[in-house]
């Protein structure tokens, strides 16, 4: 706000009611000045700018000037009181913060107190890693596909190309239930079949998900596991795009440094088949190979099975353990961890965020 | 899986001298044969050869006769002996019990530091007044044998030093790679096949002993004089069980004859182990060949024989003692005692019989060399139990050439080592198997490996692998025929997998295809429910829940309610856990346990998992088809109908043991035991929330009465006073509440847990399939009415709200205005005063207008007709 308010005005020297007015004026800011506290400010308050301000006697005082003299005094006045409300408020301003700050000394807490009003639970990793797996795989363009558990045995073996005689049919440790033909599936390829069925080619799915083999739990076995399971069925696929596919999920799931091998090996509803080897550069003792899983180019009968034409189309299929995955990248030494539900277990990896690659 | 000792290889291929198990281990790795494992020796350590120098035999106060002796043992020789006199020959002083040797014996030390087997670790001792310094083995501390003739004496040290290991000479302490065989690979249970695939890997040389015994097994003349006959009324799916039989007679073996020592220790080396020379002979042709034998006390066998499936109820005793029922698909091997095939003398290619088998007594022995059908022999090994290494032969397909060759490769070795007169003839019955091509395009082997192998590479790996590859006149088409040994090339595929492991899997270049061809489908309803799972678990795991895993296997005790019924599983692994679980809170009970017992006293745990339920036709089957083959859309429809149904649950559980200590319980609200229960339904409405009916409006809570005649078998794991089912567009999704005080005991969680389960299948079909529509904001003054009504205390908050919003739907309908209200019980109020069975519910009723200001006269409109409408249900407004 602005305001004139000449102090040094010869013409108010002349006059005796104006020096009284710059005698009041004084005393009024030098009493506001000596204020020490907000209560004190209040008392002063009317000697400076209240009724009992000598203002007020200034005041009637005017009406018996010249008209000239009137005009000065009453300029001056209005200044003078202007002048004395503004450092009125600058000092309660001051004085009001100084007795906040005094408050708020007075209320210090500790801020290193734990503050969990709300603690935050975490997520199973086995989880957050099919998630973010799933979410690879939507990157590439592919589709997420899922199965049922209890599965007929002729998508879980049959349509797979394993025949009920097979040795390999044997070798799968697979949980039979008392309904005919019903097992707890044993990987997730069932899931293959029946996305082909449905779906027809071309297909790109990946389907993660819980598998079942009848394995006594220890350090490294568990009878219900993870899987991821790929599948790509179009014109014109061959092993090379196999290699392309698991060489980016390696990655994705080991870092940047990652590569697979494939090593010759048997599948039913592969031919050729391969072993896959990771190369892991934070391998526990040193970057190394690592198995990881199987995969290979669809079998035709798993095509035929599926309505599809082999000479037509080719494909490609991989799997891995997803426990696997998931001990070698946490350096998880006893399988028992992951699958007992102890949530210390969870607890350390907190709500979605795993580390590394899979991010 | 089986054991490659190097030595047996070099009989195939030139091996280099000092191949060890890691160097072979890698070359075999290369064309599919994987490491299982590399056993360490049995004997560690420094064994070497000991030349006796000096023995002093000292009788000892009990009588016994003590042997000090001097052995030299070249560079591990002392210098004094335990004296501490210099010697003039070094030499090392062992004390032996034993007595059958004599100065200048070689022998076998085992110095200080080495162990021998069962972990015996040899150490210097003092004892009869000298120090032992090593010791001087017999075979039996070596495991060689059983002899307790006393220490082994080395006649043969082909050449080595006192002083030098002599582990390799006596087979024992070598490394033993152990290679894991894929089921299509059964030619590679033998060591003709696993030497070809070093030949192949390695770039060996490759000699194929079999080729030997075919040449061999050709002077032999085919009398006939054994009559057999090959009867299969039952052949499965349309083989006969047996395509070959052919048989030795084997006359005049000496029974006693020792099996050579080197055929023991390769035996051994494949953990096979010595019986007797017959058996030993047969066991050791088999590891050459593949092709598993028989031997018959002949003397005991009446002829013919005949091969024929077994009669039901008939028995058979194998040699192993054990009675087998057989079954009419089980193939026999028989003899005529008793009428023509009367009597079973072996499970064919499974078990021989016990009254037929090879004893002490037997003088002619009749050799067996058969080809079996896989899919016979592998159902008869699994329905008696019984996996020998001849089953496991058989069932992968043998070499079906190899029949004479192999047993008369096995009547030279009885003649050689047990003095056999060696047959000059044979019998033998059936044609083999019929041999087969494949048609096999060139192109296929870029069409499935996107890598160009020249023709002339591809011819080679073919005949390399035992093929006989012919140019067709159509350019760049073979006519492939499989070797006799690969019963598992039977479509083009199959030959370029050979094409590719051999032709090396490291130069497949790595392609990332681009799936622009997959029909995309934008956001799948898998994906979806993949996005609402993790959603959803993301935020109760902000909420301060930690997920975590269970088995769905339940025991018998928790299965017993009536309620439902359970998928068995036929083979539990856990024998007290063979059923599925329905709930899964089952589970998940159990998981709280588990914490609870291990100290983490406050829990908020949830899990996503599936429950298990028969179908809902129960009796529904799942039928079964052949593979290679689309069923049609009828058989798909019926497995689906008869496949259990198994929904997607998330179940949670809260523990709040009251043991919380927390330094600003009287400043901030802190979860109590006593509110344990508003928790589980807070969290419960979030999950169904969150599932993607986001239509809160239409999600609703209902008590279940406590004497509810319906009770789920869910609902009884619950507080009958405390629990809540949760609707969605008036269909069951979900419960939550307070766990009920028996459950809570039965897994030791405090009084007062709580829990939820909803169904995230049934959830995810509210899933809009249309755009959320949504009101305009209204920027129009908010009316605040509070009321406090009185009533009896079994009027649901529910019933009272409703009341209210009916109330004022019907006056807005009056009066025409948009209204947006909110309802909300704040307060209830127990007192005696107002009457021991009422309560005093306060109700905090915001109304306003989408469109204009409320007039006060249309407040006091609403307010009349709010509490009209409860009083209709009994409330009376509190003066």
């Amino acid at each position: 706000m602005v305001y004139k308010f000449v102090v040094n005005d010869e013409e108010l020297m002349n006059l005796e009611l104006g020096r009284r007015l710059l005698v009041a004026h004084d005393i009024a800011i030098e009493e506001l000045l000596l204020c020490k506290n907000i209560d004190h400010l209040h008392e002063t308050q009317a000697n400076s700018l209240g009724s009992k301000s000598m203002f007020q006697d200034i005041a009637k005082g005017i009406g018996s000037l010249e008209y000239g003299e009137k005009k000065i005094m009453k300029d001056a006045l209005v200044g003078a009181r202007k002048h004395v409300e503004h450092v009125h408020r600058i000092t309660r301003n001051k004085l009001i913060a100084l007795s906040e700050e005094k408050v708020m000394l007075a209320e210090v807490v500790d801020v290193t107190l734990p503050t969990d009003i709300h603690p935050l639970g975490a997520r199973h990793p086995l989880n957050v890693l099919q998630e973010n797996i799933a979410h690879f795989f939507k990157t590439l363009g592919w589709e997420i596909a899922e199965g049922p558990e209890l599965e007929a045995e002729w998508f879980n073996f049959d349509a797979l190309n394993f025949s009920t005689d097979h040795p390999a049919r044997q070798m799968q440790d697979t949980f039979y239930t008392k309904r005919e033909n019903v097992v707890m599936r044993t990987h997730t390829s069932p899931v293959q079949a029946r996305s082909l069925i449905e779906n027809g080619a071309p297909l790109y799915i990946a389907c993660p998900g819980k598998v079942f083999r009848s394995d006594e739990l220890d350090a490294t076995h568990t009878p219900v596991f993870h899987q991821c399971e790929g599948l790509a069925v179009d014109i014109g696929l061959n092993m090379s795009n196999l290699k392309g596919t698991i060489d980016a999920f390696a990655k994705a799931m080991f870092g940047p440094s990652a590569k697979t091998r494939l090593r010759p090996s048997f599948f039913p509803f592969t031919e050729p088949s391969a072993e896959m080897d990771v190369w892991y550069e934070h391998k526990k003792g040193g970057a190394g190979w690592i198995e990881w899983g199987g995969c290979g180019m669809v079998n035709p009968n798993v095509l035929k099975s599926c309505g599809l034409d082999p000479d037509v189309y080719t494909g490609f299929a991989f799997g891995m353990g997803l426990e696997r995955t998931l001990m070698l990248r946490h350096e998880i030494q006893d399988m028992h961890d992951i699958v007992e539900g102890d949530i210390r277990f969870s607890r350390q990896f907190g709500l979605q965020n795993l580390g590394g690659a899979s991010d | 899986m089986i054991n490659v000792n190097i030595d047996w290889l070099k009989d195939y291929t030139l091996a280099p001298e000092h191949l060890n198990a890691e160097q072979l281990a890698s070359d075999l790795v290369k064309v599919g044969l994987e490491e299982e494992e590399i056993h360490k020796g049995k004997v560690l350590g420094n064994v070497v050869l000991g030349k006796v120098l000096e023995i002093h035999p000292e009788e000892q106060k009990n009588g016994k006769v003590i042997n000090y002796c001097r052995v030299d043992v070249g560079r591990f020789n002392d210098s004094v002996d335990d004296e501490s006199k210099e010697l003039k020959i070094g030499s090392r002083g062992i004390i032996c019990g034993a007595n059958n040797f004599k100065v200048d014996d070689l022998v076998v030390v085992a110095l200080p530091g080495a162990i021998l087997p069962g972990g015996f670790e040899i150490s210097p001792r003092r004892t009869y007044g000298h120090i032992s310094n090593g010791m001087i083995c017999s075979e039996r501390e070596l495991e060689l044998g059983d002899s307790h003739s006393g220490i082994l004496i080395i006649e043969d040290h082909k050449g080595l030093k006192a002083g030098e290991d002599v582990k390799e000479l006596l087979g024992i302490g070598g490394e033993i790679l152990e290679i894991n065989v894929t089921p299509d690979r059964g030619y590679c249970f033998c060591y003709r096949g696993i030497a070809r695939e070093y030949a192949i890997s390695t770039g060996s040389t490759f000699k194929d002993l079999a080729l030997d015994a075919i040449r061999d097994s050709s002077e032999l003349k085919k009398a006939q004089d054994i009559k057999i006959i090959l009867d299969d009324k039952l052949p499965i799916q349309q083989k006969q069980g047996c395509a070959k039989f052919a048989v030795l007679k084997i006359e005049n073996l000496d029974i006693t004859a020792q099996t050579p020592k080197w055929m023991v220790e390769r035996l051994n080396s494949v953990n096979i182990r010595s019986i007797s020379l017959p058996v030993d002979v047969t066991n050791y042709t088999m590891m050459h060949f593949g092709t598993p034998l028989h031997a018959y006390d002949f003397d005991t066998l009446t002829l013919p024989i005949v091969v024929r499936r077994a009669n039901v109820g008939e028995t058979l005793t194998t040699l192993d003692g054990k009675i087998h029922n057989l079954d009419p698909e089980d193939l026999l091997i028989c003899d005529s005692n008793g009428g023509s095939g009367a009597r079973a003398i072996g499970i064919g290619g499974i078990m021989g019989g016990l009254e037929t088998e090879v004893t002490q007594n037997t003088k002619n022995v009749l050799l067996e060399g058969a080809y079996f059908d896989p899919v016979s022999i592998s159902r008869s090994a699994r329905r008696h139990k019984i996996s020998s290494e001849s089953s496991k032969r058989f069932e992968r397909g043998i070499d079906s050439n190899l029949q004479l060759a192999s047993i008369y490769f096995a009547a030279k070795l009885l003649e050689k080592y047990g003095g056999a007169k060696l047959p000059k003839s044979y019998s033998d019955a059936g044609d083999g198997l019929p041999s087969y091509t494949i048609d096999f395009h060139y192109s296929e082997v870029d069409r499935l490996l996107g890598i160009e192998v020249k023709i002339d590479e591809v011819v080679k790996i073919l005949e390399e692998i035992g093929c006989s590859v012919t140019k067709t006149d159509e350019n760049a088409r073979f006519t492939v025929q499989p070797p006799s040994w690969r019963p598992d090339l039977r479509i083009q595929a199959d030959l370029v997998e050979e094409i590719a492991r051999i032709y090396g899997y490291d130069k497949i270049p790595s392609v990332l295809p681009v799936a622009t061809r997959a029909v995309h489908k934008g956001l799948t309803k898998v994906y979806r429910n993949i996005e609402m799972r993790k959603l959803i678990s993301t935020t109760l795991a902000a909420r301060g829940f930690t997920e975590v895993l269970s088995y769905p296997f339940i025991s018998e005790e928790n299965s017993k309610d009536e309620v439902s019924e359970y998928i068995e599983l036929t083979n539990p692994l856990m024998g007290d856990r063979p059923f599925l679980r329905t709930i899964l809170l089952q589970t998940l009970l159990e998981t709280a346990s588990l914490n609870i017992r291990r100290g983490n006293k406050n829990l908020q745990i949830f899990e996503i998992g599936s429950v298990y339920h028969l179908p809902k036709d129960a009796h529904a089957k799942v039928p079964k088809f052949e593979g290679g083959k689309l069923p049609s859309k009828v058989e798909l429809g019926q497995i689906a109908r008869a496949i259990p149904s198994q929904p997607k649950k998330i179940a949670g559980i809260l523990v709040n043991s009251g043991t919380k200590k927390e330094w600003f319980l009287d400043q901030a609200p802190t979860p109590s035991p006593e509110t344990n229960w508003i928790q589980s339904l807070e969290a419960a409405k979030c999950v169904s929330v969150l599932s993607g009916a986001y239509a809160t409006s239409s999600l609703k809570i209902e008590q279940i009465e406590p004497k509810s005649s319906t009770t789920s078998a869910i609902a009884k794991l619950f507080h009958p006073g405390r629990r809540a089912k949760l609707l969605h567009a008036d269909k069951e999704v979900g419960i939550a509440g307070e766990l009920s005080k028996a459950v809570c005991k039965k897994y030791d969680l405090p009084p007062r847990s709580s829990a939820f389960e909803i169904d995230l299948d049934a959830l995810s079909r509210f899933y809009p399939s249309e755009p959320l529509k949504v009101v305009n904001v209204s920027t129009y003054p908010e009316a605040l009415e509070d009321f406090a009504f009185v009533m009896s205390r079994d009027i649901h908050c529910s019933v009272v709200t409703s009341a209210v919003k009916n109330a004022i739907s019907d006056i807005s309908k009056k009066l025409k205005v948009q209204i947006i209200s909110k309802v909300k019980v704040f307060d209830i109020f127990l007192h005696e005063k107002l009457g021991i069975d009422k309560k005093s519910l306060s109700i905090s009723v915001s109304l306003r207008a989408e469109n204009c200001t409320l007039h006060p006269d249309d407040i006091k409109a609403f307010r009349q007709e709010i509490i009209n409408s409860v009083r209709e249900i009994g409330g009376e407004l509190r003066s």
